[in-house]
């Protein structure tokens, strides 16, 4: 029950820390966990702060972020390197959808 | 950059297939262990992955049920090792490297640029004389004292530059366009005569400087003084005091006869080339050269031609080797008869040369006489010419100085 409460994305906590990260402009990337996806084009992106791998395949790469999974979805997609703190796909990416 | 890093460091392609690729993937971030240009091909996954990660996977793979495949070896590490297999392939390898720092140690060609008066075969000559030749060391070329001897020993010389370019020596020179005027101090003192160059009669003459000794309708012979280098001066009882010496100058014609006679046989043998050959391939360095045929040539008559080209490296990088092919073309003898027209071209051709070589040499053509006498055997054309040319040069003067002065008063007393 406990940790179903933490799941929830917009819990009372989540958004009194968000204002105050807010209001001390402290980057949120850091503060909150937040990923940063960098898309270029609609062959390229570039994603910090993920937590891990879910899925990968040519036609998804899902990611786990801290609040929410991240969905690349296309074709040909492919990881050209990954470390433990980012990541570069590159492919033909269609969508990109937070789950 | 990364590449390089990559290639240096070594790394290996690997297949993973199984339960769980992408909970391998998680924990291989979480161990550190770059892994990158990662593509799934529907069962299974690709992956590059370093030296170190390949050995520290094995704990991952039986922790997330897959399994894992070598593809491919790549990198310096696997190179190495696939080279000491290899040793005589490393050891060739290393012999060619010394063996072309050796080689770029010497001059292999030199190349001489800019020259027009002076030949080629002068001008290599000379570098030999200097201690300068292919197969030299670079070392021992001292190219400052090539550049300022070529100046000082060729008076035609105006500017020389020298420079190394791999292993060809390249000379520039720049020959003077001008007029070169002799210091003649010597002729002021000795004095020319102007001489016959041959027998001949004396048809034009204009003198600038000397005295005449001769005049037009005069015959000559070879040697003969035409102008005198050695102007007298009297005294006032018409006697000579002292000579001054010039050069002596003038304009003069000689005119002579001449008497030509060419012959050409009728019959002849034609070369007829049957198109058999034989192209032998052949190398070698330096003076020494090597053929491939073993055979002897199974021609009667041949003519044999060759081409070689000498081996370089880069640009100017020039080995002392060379290779190409001897060609060696059989040909048959066929007897054969001019026709007429063809005995009558052939003597006008050769009768039109002698002509030219004439015109070139500044010989004017007063008078010409030309028969042909013709045989079975051979046709033989005569011609007598008068021919006007300034048959003259330049010798020392031969007039003895007159005794001094005092001499010739200790006489009188």
């Amino acid at each position: 029950m406990r940790r179903e409460k933490r799941r929830q994305p917009f819990s009372p906590f989540e958004k009194s820390k968000e204002l105050i990260v807010e209001s001390l402009k402290l980057p949120k990337d850091t503060m909150l966990g937040a990923a940063i996806v960098t898309v270029t084009g609609n062959r390229e992106a570039f994603i910090e702060n993920y937590k891990g791998i879910l899925e990968y395949t040519t036609e998804s790469i899902v990611l786990q972020g801290k609040n929410a999974k991240i969905c690349f979805e296309g074709s040909s997609l492919s990881i050209d390197y990954y470390t433990n703190e980012d990541m570069k796909i590159s492919g033909k990416i269609d969508a990109l959808r937070y789950i | 950059m990364l590449h390089w890093i990559q290639y240096l460091r070594g790394y290996v392609v690997i297949k993973v297939w199984g339960y769980s690729v992408e909970r391998l993937l998680n924990l291989l971030g979480n161990h550190d262990i770059l892994v990158w240009d990662i593509e799934d091909h529907g069962g299974y996954h690709t992956m590059h992955i370093s030296i170190d990660g390949f050995f520290a996977l094995k704990p991952l793979l039986k922790k997330t049920g897959t399994r894992a495949a070598v593809v491919g070896k790549f990198g310096l590490p696997f190179f190495v090792s696939k080279m000491m297999r290899r040793k005589l392939f490393v050891v060739g390898l290393f012999c060619c490297i010394l063996f072309w720092c050796l080689t770029s140690r010497f001059i292999w060609d030199i190349r001489i640029e800019g020259n027009y008066a002076l030949t080629e075969d002068v001008l290599m000559d000379y570098l030999k004389e200097q201690g300068v030749h292919t197969a030299m060391k670079k070392s021992a070329l001292d190219i400052a004292a090539l550049e300022q001897g070529l100046r000082e020993d060729y008076d035609l010389i105006t500017w020389t530059s020298a420079q190394l370019k791999g292993t060809t020596l390249l000379i520039h020179i720049k020959e003077n366009d001008m007029p070169v005027y002799d210091d003649r101090a010597d002729i002021q003192e000795q004095g020319m005569d102007l001489v016959a160059a041959r027998d001949g009669v004396v048809t034009y003459m204009i003198t600038r400087s000397g005295v005449p000794c001769v005049s037009c309708g005069d015959s000559v012979q070879k040697g003969d003084i035409l102008v005198s280098g050695a102007v007298p001066v009297y005294n006032e009882d018409a006697t000579v005091r002292k000579y001054q010496y010039v050069e002596a100058d003038a304009d003069i014609t000689l005119c002579y006869g001449q008497n030509i006679s060419l012959e050409e046989s009728v019959a002849y043998d034609e070369k007829c080339y049957t198109g058999e050959k034989i192209d032998i391939p052949v190398f070698g360095s330096g003076e020494k050269q090597v053929s491939l045929r073993f055979f002897d040539i199974p021609y009667d008559y041949y003519d044999t031609s060759e081409e070689k080209k000498q081996v370089k490296l880069l640009d100017h990088l020039y080995l002392p080797l060379y290779y190409g092919k001897r060609t060696v073309q059989e040909y048959e003898i066929t007897p054969k008869m001019h026709t007429d027209q063809e005995m009558k071209t052939l003597l006008q051709e050769r009768w039109r040369k002698i002509i030219s070589t004439l015109g070139e040499k500044g010989v004017q053509i007063v008078e010409k006489n030309v028969t042909i006498k013709k045989n079975d055997k051979k046709w033989v054309l005569h011609a007598h010419m008068q021919l006007e040319e300034p048959a003259v040069k330049l010798v020392p003067t031969a007039t003895e100085p007159v005794a001094s002065p005092k001499e010739e008063d200790g006489a009188a007393q």
